[in-house]
């Protein structure tokens, strides 16, 4: 039986880490993916990620020269003990990109989403975005 | 339910009362997180399926004034006019790659804007625009409808993973663990008649002394 409950842990385990399977390896600065003829990224599972050129160029144009300092993809974390459909944008770039593609307001250099807005950017900017879970807490 | 095969096969020590509530731990946070996970994506397939839903609307409203104008430039220029445009028109290229949606690989086309056109053809520059305009919107719906097959396909996967924990796995461990709280409560209850037992034997042995 407690071959059983150790495949069981193993997999149960297993699963958390492939949550996050998506998470960029390295990310890149605005600026640098907007040189590139194909703007792309690294994921961790080996994957390419390719962004949207118009979803670049409107970050671009919506942080105007702050832009350059962007690191893309934003990251958006899901902490599963805090409350259900929950979402949290870290660094103050982040923040301020979101809540102007948003149009919502933002309170220093977090800023809080719920499921409906959560929808809307990604409606906005779907390649630009991710949703990191984080499993461990904050 | 539980098989009873089952619930006998654990050993009714507390190290594994320990390692059942652990798991059950574990258990209901992979829950959680599948449960979550599910959510995000069925948001990204129902925008994924409006989009769709979109552009097949666009390229049905595109096709038309297209193939209309094509029809114009045959009638002025002759049969040989596409090979022409294709002679002297700058070449639209296509790179495709991946995109990633939340861990759900899918197939994208990058297009690359031909340059500026030099040869002047009247009526040219209307139809390559509406053509490109056109291909644009193929290209945006073959992503969508490749996103949601792929995005359908893990969704199906994920319920799966969601299902098996909410109705098998994390039952299984409640029970494992009230069964063996049950058998930890009996053997103290079977300890404690022990003990009074053994006490009335003494203090009759003492009276008949």
């Amino acid at each position: 039986m407690s071959e059983d409950q150790d495949a069981l842990t193993r997999y149960l385990e297993g699963e958390l880490r492939l949550v996050n399977k998506h998470v960029p390896y390295k990310r890149k600065k605005l600026c640098e993916l907007l040189g590139e003829s194909i703007p792309y990224i690294v994921l961790r599972d080996g994957s390419i990620h390719v962004f949207d050129p118009e979803e670049l160029k409107r970050l671009k144009q919506v942080l105007g020269d702050k832009a350059c300092d962007l690191t893309l993809p934003i990251i958006i974390e899901y902490v599963p003990s805090d409350q259900e459909g929950f979402y949290v944008v870290n660094g103050a770039l982040e923040v301020e990109a979101v809540s102007k593609v948003l149009e919502c307001e933002e309170k220093g250099g977090q800023l809080i989403l719920y499921r409906p807005q959560i929808i809307e950017l990604r409606r906005k900017l779907r390649t630009s975005t991710t949703i990191l879970i984080k499993p461990g807490g904050r | 339910m539980v098989a009873l095969s089952q619930l006998q096969r654990i050993r009714p020590t507390k190290i594994e009362l320990i390692r059942l509530r652990r798991q059950l731990v574990l258990a209901m946070k992979v829950h959680k997180v599948l449960r979550e996970r599910l959510t995000i994506l069925v948001n990204e397939f129902l925008a994924q399926l409006r989009e769709s839903i979109e552009k097949r609307r666009k390229i049905n409203e595109l096709i038309l004034p297209v193939y209309n104008r094509g029809a114009g430039l045959l009638g002025v220029y002759g049969e040989n006019v596409y090979q022409l445009f294709h002679r002297t028109t700058p070449t639209l290229t296509s790179v495709l790659t991946t995109e990633n949606i939340m861990g759900v690989s899918t197939r994208s086309i990058v297009l690359r804007a031909p340059g500026e056109d030099k040869a002047v053809y009247a009526g040219l520059k209307d139809f390559q625009a509406q053509a490109y305009e056109l291909l644009k919107a193929i290209i945006e719906l073959g992503k969508a409808e490749e996103a949601v097959l792929a995005l359908g396909r893990e969704i199906k996967s994920t319920k799966r993973r969601v299902n098996a924990l909410n109705y098998i796995i994390i039952p299984r461990l409640s029970q494992q663990i009230r069964m063996l709280r049950m058998k930890f409560d009996e053997r103290e209850r079977e300890e404690k008649s022990r003990l009074k037992r053994v006490k009335n034997i003494l203090e009759k042995r003492k009276k008949l002394e």
